[in-house]
């Protein structure tokens, strides 16, 4: 009996180790002390969708073509110094686990800064990015089907 | 040898019943403990070979401990649905800008860095070029 529970135990570690993704960092640390979250779901993905598409303009920026292919938006932004390592662990973890590739890291006065995404060459399925400046540890992760041409030229359009 | 040679071609070619009546017949008797090695021996056998009911718990129990592990695995994930930070579409396309916004500004930083260091890195090619020119 005492084997079973062992090998219950052992299953359910696995199975939850390949379990981890945006989702579930969310749900870790969303309700946790010093902790602002921010979920965005599929459903309200589809009626942002449904605005107006003048209103999508913002500046120079037009994200309409992006809005509309986001399943989900997750931000975690932590000021909790107790779980600011354990955040950035799970999220090294979920990288490292879900076949994504580094886009870009940089590290500036104490800052880190590192983005990821998975998918091909057209299609961004998933994008993460994970900032740790001092006590402050941020984690935005966007799921969907970003045409990735649409997306670099989002970003672009945002930093000129 | 020869003699012992003699002897088991004699045997081979007795009968069943002569060598029955020979082995009666004669004081050879069983080896000291055979009966109880015989009987060591099939228990050891006996012992590895689980019956056909256990082999059948066993698995049953194995199955039970992955049913038990996806059972509690699915229990975890009933409360999966999260709830929507914001119910006006507005709000949520705000923060998904500013979420953009943030990206942005996080990879400008990066860029930033990049042409921070590119006249660095044009150094050595700036050297090269002299001194290809000098020569």
């Amino acid at each position: 009996m005492k084997r079973l529970f062992l090998l219950a135990a052992m299953l359910l570690v696995t199975i939850s180790s390949f379990a981890q993704d945006g989702k579930s960092i969310y749900q870790k640390y969303s309700d946790s002390e010093d902790i602002s979250a921010v979920y965005v779901s599929p459903a309200m993905f589809k009626l942002i969708g449904k605005l107006p598409d003048i209103e999508m303009n913002s500046g120079e920026v037009n994200f309409y073509p992006i809005i509309k292919s986001l399943t989900g938006l997750y931000i975690i932004n932590s000021s909790n110094k107790n779980i600011n390592a354990q955040l950035y662990a799970d999220v090294e973890k979920f990288i490292k686990s879900g076949r994504y590739e580094l886009l870009m890291e940089a590290k500036d006065s104490g800052e880190t800064v590192k983005m990821y995404t998975v998918g091909n060459d057209t299609v961004v399925n998933s994008f993460v990015m994970v900032a740790r400046d001092g006590d402050e540890t941020t984690f935005i992760c966007i799921d969907g089907n970003m045409n990735r041409t649409d997306m670099e030229k989002l970003l672009a359009e945002s930093i000129n | 040898m020869e003699c012992i040679m003699k002897r088991i071609d004699d045997i081979e070619k007795m009968g069943m019943e002569e060598l029955e009546a020979a082995a009666m017949a004669g004081n050879a008797g069983v080896p000291q403990g055979l009966e109880e090695r015989i009987k060591e021996r099939i228990l050891a056998r006996e012992m590895t070979r689980l019956p056909v009911g256990r082999r059948v718990m066993q698995l049953g129990g194995i199955a039970a401990a992955v049913a038990l592990a996806l059972l509690i695995f699915n229990l975890g994930r009933v409360d999966d649905q999260l709830q929507d930070t914001f119910e006006d579409p507005r709000m949520a396309y705000a923060q998904v800008e500013k979420a953009f916004a943030e990206i942005s500004n996080k990879m400008s930083m990066g860029v930033e860095m990049v042409s921070q260091a590119k006249p660095l890195a044009e150094k050595p090619l700036e050297i090269l070029n002299k001194t290809t020119q000098i020569k």
